[in-house]
């Protein structure tokens, strides 16, 4: 009662419109509460402590330190959890050894590579030079042509033998005609005089 | 009839009685522990969480209660510092400032079924609500549960004329705050 007239007074001496407010709470309890709290409290305390096994257990092997309080007595540097900071270690790519010999043979495989290549690209880019233009020399008039040839160079391009292989490439069947008689022994000028002959012929035909 | 604080110790110190003093404890101080958190944290399903919290740790420190306060002091601190981590660890959740977190604990008061803003009790409960956390144990410990400062230095871990400063701040603050209300 006393120490209740001394805050009492103590108030009123501070701020005298809230000495005389009644201070029982306003909030309602919910009916029942605490009939039975502390048999509820005790069962929820027993599950969530450590057992009395180790309690036991404990006081068996070491009595004492049961009555020991468990909190930490070191101290801490001020504000050390604040700025803590792990310094992960970078990660390092690892680097492997190639062997030796993997070595050599991925470079002659490259070296192959390039090399089919090379060739590839080539052969690409020159083929345009082996290429006949077919077209152009359709155009030629061969009678005409061979006309202004001399005789002496239609002699020498005869007398080569890939001339000869182009003529009998070209020498159409039709042409020769089986009833002129035997070949082998007709002379190389007769003979160039007869082709000769023959091809202006199957010229005039064709126009 | 209550058992005295002293004997109740003993008593839960001893295997075969440990229960039944844990019993009489929890009877002695569940209304008392329990309007002390309920004015820190005004709802009571969070006053009844954080009431269980510290007797459980009444449950798992009594035996080891040097006896150098008294209990009661001793469950008060028990009891405080668990409001006080339930508020700190909202705001850690909602990461809201001192201001928002003053005007929930406000409107929770107000969102009382019996409710009546006429009246001057709930108008002394919002008030309350405004102070600092710290400021507002002070305040409850003194104006409801009568402690003396001694005491509420260990209950608080303050001095005595700190908390003398304290009191003084924050009743005059709840008095200017019911004045313009």
């Amino acid at each position: 009662m006393n120490q209740q007239n001394t805050i009492l007074e103590e108030l009123k001496s501070i701020a005298p419109s809230i000495a005389s407010i009644n201070n029982k709470m306003p909030q309602q309890l919910p009916d029942g509460y605490f009939d039975s709290f502390a048999q509820k409290i005790l069962v929820l305390a027993k599950q969530q402590s450590y057992t009395e096994e180790d309690d036991n257990e404990l006081n068996e092997i070491a009595p004492l330190l049961n009555r020991i309080s468990r909190k930490q007595l070191q101290s801490l540097p001020q504000g050390y959890f604040e700025s803590f900071n792990v310094d992960l270690p970078k990660q390092q790519s690892i680097v492997v050894k190639m062997p030796l010999i993997r070595k050599w043979m991925i470079y002659a495989s490259a070296s192959i590579v390039a090399g089919i290549l090379v060739t590839a690209g080539f052969l690409y880019t020159d083929k345009s030079n082996l290429s006949f233009d077919y077209e152009q020399n359709s155009k030629i008039n061969i009678t005409t042509a061979m006309s202004n040839l001399s005789e002496d160079e239609l002699v020498n391009y005869l007398n080569s033998t890939s001339s000869l292989n182009i003529i009998h490439a070209t020498i159409d069947a039709d042409l020769i005609d089986e009833s002129d008689g035997d070949f082998e022994n007709i002379e190389d000028d007769e003979m160039l005089q007869y082709l000769i002959e023959n091809n202006l012929k199957s010229n005039k035909k064709a126009s | 009839m209550f058992i005295e604080d002293q004997e109740l110790v003993v008593k839960f110190k001893s295997a075969s009685t440990k229960e039944a003093a844990y019993t009489s404890l929890v009877k002695k101080y569940q209304e008392k522990l329990y309007w002390h958190i309920r004015r820190m944290v005004v709802e009571h399903e969070d006053a009844n969480d954080i009431l269980q919290n510290t007797f459980i740790k009444v449950w798992n420190g009594l035996g080891s209660f040097r006896e150098d306060s008294q209990l009661y002091t001793w469950l008060y601190r028990i009891a405080t510092n668990e409001c006080l981590t339930f508020i700190d660890q909202n705001k850690r959740k909602s990461a809201v400032n001192f201001d928002d977190i003053a005007e929930d604990f406000s409107n929770k008061v107000k969102a009382d079924t019996n409710f009546d803003a006429n009246r001057l009790e709930w108008k002394l409960q919002v008030a309350i609500q405004q102070l600092p956390e710290k400021q507002r144990v002070v305040f409850n410990l003194r104006y409801y549960d009568q402690m003396p400062y001694e005491e509420m230095s260990t209950v608080l871990n303050t001095s005595v004329g700190a908390l003398k400063a304290s009191y003084h701040h924050a009743a005059k603050k709840i008095e200017e705050f019911i004045k313009n209300s």
